[in-house]
């Protein structure tokens, strides 16, 4: 069992994931599993540092039988973030579907991954993804998405995913 | 060993930590630069894929002691970048 709830200083992301990391280690989940879930934290906190140009990040963790990871922060949000990169999607719903299809940027970089690849792992693992910015809400269960209007605006960027803990080949979905 | 560069973090994760090993292995030499990587235990994708890049320019810079499932990992990465690579020319 791990539980763990945390406004995390932006400039402390790296230090605190050394934290998570380490006791998170200590549980007794396979390999894999572990990768899955040290993966899903690092690249969202890689998209706060590089994109989110917010000052503080909240982050929860729980890891029973089920695993919920949430990462919030109060930056920019998706949209801008691509606008300031002269990438232009209409709206903020298209803002993530741009996201979650894996390519973020006409370099020769591999950017764009994170969000791709998580969406992946939770198809794989039949659990949910959620993600909130600006006006909406893209719901990711089953292989499908469904998006809604938020009434009240998201400042930054949420992510959260659900899933049971099980087994999963994660050089396979990577891949 | 001359031109070695333990890397002491066991978890890499931002693009900066491989920028600050690209400027670290800078002021240590221009030819060839071994990072020893046997303390590293994981990388992120975000991670991996800008110390390829930096690896690609500078040539001169190579990884040693890497764990096999870093390494399975890296060539995961390499694949997917020569893959976006070659659909971004396409495109």
């Amino acid at each position: 069992m791990f539980k763990y709830k945390r406004r995390i200083l932006f400039k402390k992301l790296d230090k605190e994931f050394t934290n998570i990391a380490k006791e998170i280690e200590e549980l007794k989940m396979s390999k894999d599993f572990l990768q899955f879930i040290l993966y899903t934290i690092s690249e969202l906190f890689a998209n706060v540092k590089e994109h989110s140009r917010a000052k503080i990040v909240s982050v929860q963790i729980k890891l029973n039988k089920d695993c919920l990871i949430r990462i919030e922060d109060k930056g920019i949000g998706l949209r801008k973030s691509y606008l300031l990169k002269k990438i232009f999607p209409k709206d903020d719903a298209s803002a993530i579907e741009f996201a979650l299809s894996g390519l973020s940027t006409k370099e020769p970089r591999e950017r764009g991954f994170g969000l791709y690849t998580i969406r992946k792992f939770i198809e794989e693992l039949q659990g949910k993804m959620i993600i909130k910015t600006g006006k909406a809400l893209a719901t990711i269960e089953k292989s499908k998405i469904q998006f809604q209007s938020l009434l009240r605006e998201k400042k930054g960027v949420g992510v959260q995913i659900e899933t049971k803990i099980k087994d999963v080949d994660f050089y396979k979905i990577i891949k | 060993m001359k031109n070695f560069i333990p890397i002491k973090k066991r978890f890499l994760i931002f693009r900066d930590e491989a920028k600050e090993i690209e400027k670290m292995s800078k002021k240590i030499s221009r030819d060839n630069v071994y990072l020893d990587f046997s303390n590293v235990d994981f990388l992120s994708r975000s991670f991996a894929d800008e110390l390829l890049n930096i690896i690609k320019e500078k040539k001169g810079i190579k990884i040693v002691n890497l764990k096999p499932h870093l390494e399975k990992f890296f060539n995961i990465v390499t694949k997917t970048k020569q893959k976006t690579k070659k659909a971004i020319e396409k495109w």
